[in-house]
């Protein structure tokens, strides 16, 4: 696999993972929670 | 045809060959639920309607670049780039200076460690930040290592996976398990976050 195959898996991947989070509001929310402690 | 009932994936289809019609008809199907979320998390409608029309903007450049990958949950996954660029929004605040107390302030899913309005706030969302932090220490290490480079490196997981030397989809699969022995642990553990 190339690179350019690669990044586009990533997208592709990453787009399922975000479902599987905003599908379930308490794993939304603990990605919330991580988001801003550890921008801080 | 009634095109109110199509559904999420016809219109998709239709937008995908041409009717470039159907991709309003999308937006405007589920535009009352995105902006109300919106404006839910930011209470700035103003705000609020520039998050939403970032959103949409991301949407449809991500199908029009043959991104999203329709799994019938196109709701699902509009919401969840609302939330990211709620979240790129309060972060930004939080980096500029000039920022108000009461405009950087804010509520997340009723949540007290957002608002830190008052001193016992402050003092509650501190014991929610070191909660949080002990339990991600208590993660088996290559979930932990995923968190911390996702979330305080900044990593996309393409990077993460080059730098941990594993699949991406073995990045991402330890990034959801993290997220699930996390909600394991806060329930074990009785934490309280609001």
């Amino acid at each position: 696999m190339d690179k350019l195959d690669t990044a586009f898996f990533s997208e592709d991947y990453e787009l399922m993972l975000e479902q599987v989070i905003c599908n379930d509001p308490e794993l939304l929310y603990i990605d919330s929670l991580l988001c801003e402690i550890f921008a801080k | 045809m009634n095109v109110q009932k199509l559904s999420d994936q016809m219109l998709l289809q239709n937008y995908l060959q041409g009717d470039r019609s159907a991709i309003s008809t999308l937006i405007d199907k589920h535009s009352r639920r995105v902006r109300d979320y919106i404006r839910m998390m930011v209470k700035d409608n103003d705000v609020a309607d520039d998050i939403f029309q970032d959103t949409f903007i991301k949407v449809v450049h991500t199908i029009d670049e043959g991104r999203y990958s329709d799994n019938g949950k196109f709701l699902s996954w509009v919401l969840r780039i609302a939330h990211n660029k709620v979240i790129d929004y309060f972060r930004a605040q939080k980096q500029a200076p000039s920022v108000s107390e009461s405009s950087s302030g804010y509520d997340i899913l009723g949540s007290l460690r957002f608002a830190e309005s008052t001193v016992e706030d402050k003092i509650i969302a501190d014991q929610i930040d070191a909660d949080i932090k002990a339990l991600v220490d208590l993660l088996p290490d290559e979930q932990r290592e995923v968190v911390l480079l996702r979330y305080f490196s900044g990593l996309s997981f393409k990077e993460i996976a080059e730098q941990t030397g594993v699949s991406i989809n073995t990045a991402l699969g330890r990034m959801r398990y993290a997220l699930i022995n996390l909600r394991k642990m806060i329930k074990e553990k009785d934490v309280v976050l609001c």
